[in-house]
């Protein structure tokens, strides 16, 4: 499976011929992004990770289109919200008449590590054939005081404690990444 | 494959419920819409004056709305069409041998009255525009209990009628409540006093009899402080070729510390457009349950909703969508959570076969006046065949850094594994899927009172034709 790092930009539609990886992560921007998937057999991921700072917006669309059978595709969006920021995400995955055999999962998680913080999720699905298998998840939480709490009694500060968990939750994200070279050029924004 | 066709679980609606009387109306309004018809509605129910300058504005603010954009196709609906004030006697009856003729055969082959002999505390049945039948046990009613018609309401209680009547869902608030409260006859009215109890369900029947009918149905339901019912509604309707409408509107204020139970069976016939606002206001520390069963209908919208304006509130929908040929099931719920420390929960199955779309479409809203809010969306539809659709449409807006919010959905089909493991135990291949089936929504039928759970699982009973080729 290649895996491309993309950069924050206003609309990209892909056509994957091969087994893709597509790789983004976010800071304050309008992002749309399209995965049509017209070749049978190909299975894609779509990984994008948010670290949204004080004050900034990041509004994200992303459609997993199936039009022909047996394609899968896994679409995952993990945010952290620090003061005052927002995300506004729609994920959306149709299943077209014709597409059997597709496996489409799509999955929104929300770690809130600040104040006054607006977050829309709207993962959405369109299914308009039987054989198939689609669901999705959204979850929004604030980080936990007995988390906080656990690591403080270890000797660690609270921002230290905080970073920690936050590494933690991009970590899941992260380990999905299968070029090493992209993988760390994504860990080293994310800890920035 | 092509043998395994399941058979339509409302393949007998036609011979069961699809029955019509010959109408004998008393009064019925000229067909389509206007001021007239509006005025004589409210002239024939001898309405204050207030209640007319009401309707007459919300009138006016349903020529001005837009029809939705969204959801499922009205385009067809064709207002000036329908009847929209039939009335079928001059009042309503206590005793069962006063209600005319026509109307008592079309109740007792629903089997009304002896579901009121054997589980209810209330009954209530209402024929087209009017309520034609209403009978609460006598211990319920000496406890303060009311339950009567919307119209009888207005009568005799105009105190707590305006007080809350239009508050909980004001009549601009959509197209349909606009043309509700414009129209509306009928309905229940339901008044629990404080710390009452009622245990055994109060139950309304709809009954749509006239062509081309539109049933505007007016539900007001009060819990006060620390009391608890349970409000169970049927609907169903003859088949027709041209196409009826049905646009209810229901509010429910429950005081602090109350619970209250809302259940709607809706089995209408295909040629039904089923356009309802159904919505709670739950004060501090109560608890409100919608639980919401759509099997029948051309088109339906309509999302129960809690405003959660106390603290510790708690709302709840649990929803069941069933979607064959022709049908497009729209459903879902609304939790707007506006307090602190407000919980709610959506539960939400769909079936869907033979061409029919079942849709989900929700909004948890974490207002920035609740903090430590919780809420879970889960939904899972069950598609059974190639024809079929389905769509899940939540929406999750959270604008509180405390709050916590889960959302979950899944599609499937009916699994091979799961058929090859019953089958190789023995049950037939048709047995193995009624099972499967019934495990899939047994979470919300085990809600559901008794006679209506008997019912439900009946029509659930899927059969087979031809065997396993």
């Amino acid at each position: 499976m290649k895996t491309l790092l993309l950069k924050e930009k206003e609309n990209m539609i892909f056509f994957p011929e091969e087994d893709t990886q597509y790789v983004m992560f976010l800071r304050s921007s309008s992002t749309t992004l399209e995965v049509n998937f017209e070749k049978e057999g190909v299975s894609c991921e779509v990984l994008i990770l948010g670290k949204i700072k004080k004050g900034n917006s990041v509004v994200l669309n992303t459609i997993a289109h199936h039009l022909v059978p047996n394609t899968s595709c896994l679409t995952t969006y993990h945010a952290v919200l620090e003061d005052s920021s927002s995300s506004d995400y729609t994920g959306k995955i149709i299943i077209a008449e014709k597409a059997f055999q597709t496996t489409s999962y799509l999955n929104n998680k929300t770690l809130v590590a600040g104040e006054n913080v607006k977050n829309i999720s709207k993962p959405e699905l369109e299914i308009e054939s039987d054989d198939v298998k689609a669901s999705h998840g959204s979850s929004t939480g604030r980080i936990r005081e007995e988390d906080i709490f656990y690591l403080i009694s270890r000797g660690l500060s609270r921002k230290e404690a905080e970073e920690i968990i936050i590494e933690g939750f991009f970590e899941n994200v992260l380990s999905k990444i299968m070029d090493e070279e992209v993988r760390e050029k994504v860990r080293a924004e994310v800890k920035y | 494959m092509k043998n395994r066709r399941l058979k339509d679980i409302r393949e007998t609606y036609a011979s069961k419920y699809g029955f019509s009387m010959p109408e004998k109306p008393i009064l019925k309004a000229k067909r389509g819409l206007s001021e007239d018809v509006v005025r004589q509605i409210s002239q024939s129910k001898g309405e204050p004056k207030w209640m007319l300058e009401y309707r007459l504005k919300a009138l006016e603010a349903f020529n001005k709305k837009p029809m939705p954009m969204w959801g499922a196709d009205l385009s067809k609906i064709d207002f000036q069409d329908i009847f929209y004030f039939v009335k079928p006697s001059d009042e309503e009856k206590r005793t069962w041998e006063d209600v005319p003729e026509e109307i008592k055969i079309t109740f007792d082959r629903l089997g009304v009255p002896q579901a009121e002999r054997e589980y209810l505390a209330g009954v209530k049945a209402q024929y087209d525009s009017e309520v034609a039948y209403s009978s609460l046990i006598s211990d319920i009613e000496d406890k303060g209990v009311i339950f009567s018609s919307t119209d009888e309401a207005l009568r005799k209680h105009p105190e707590i009628f305006k007080e809350y009547f239009g508050k909980v869902v004001p009549f601009a608030d959509n197209k349909f409540s606009a043309l509700n409260s414009a129209v509306w006859s009928g309905g229940s009215f339901v008044y629990v006093p404080k710390g009452v109890t009622v245990s055994r369900p109060l139950q309304a029947y709809f009954r749509i009899n006239a062509q081309s009918m539109g049933q505007f149905e007016r539900t007001l339901i009060i819990v006060e402080e620390g009391a608890f019912a349970h409000y169970v509604e049927g609907c169903t309707a003859p088949v027709y070729s041209s196409d009826s409408l049905h646009a209810a509107v229901v509010e429910v204020i429950v005081k602090p510390g109350a619970r209250f139970r809302y259940t709607t069976i809706q089995n209408w016939s295909d040629n039904v457009y089923n356009l309802v606002t159904k919505r709670a206001r739950v004060e501090k520390d109560a608890v409100m349950e919608w639980v919401d069963g759509n099997l029948g209908s051309k088109k339906t919208m309509k999302y129960p909703s809690c405003y959660l304006v106390g603290e510790g509130a708690k709302g709840e929908v649990l929803s069941i969508a069933y979607a064959s040929k022709g049908q497009h099931q729209d459903a879902g719920g609304k939790m707007i959570h506006a307090a602190p420390n407000t919980s709610s929960r959506i539960i939400s199955k769909s079936v869907s076969l033979r061409g029919g779309r079942t849709s989900y479409r929700g909004l948890v809203d974490i207002t920035p006046a609740a903090p430590n809010s919780k809420s879970r969306v889960e939904c899972d539809a069950l598609i059974l065949d190639p024809l079929s659709a389905t769509d899940t449409f939540p929406t999750m807006r959270i604008n509180e850094s405390s709050a916590n919010v889960e959302h979950e959905a899944t599609v499937s089909k009916i699994g091979e594994e799961k058929l090859f493991y019953l089958t190789s135990r023995g049950l037939t291949e048709s047995e193995a899927m009624s099972l499967i089936v019934s495990g899939f929504i047994e979470p919300i039928v085990k809600e559901l009172p008794m006679e209506y759970a008997v019912e439900l699982n009946r029509l659930i009973e899927l059969e087979m034709e031809g065997s396993v080729g």
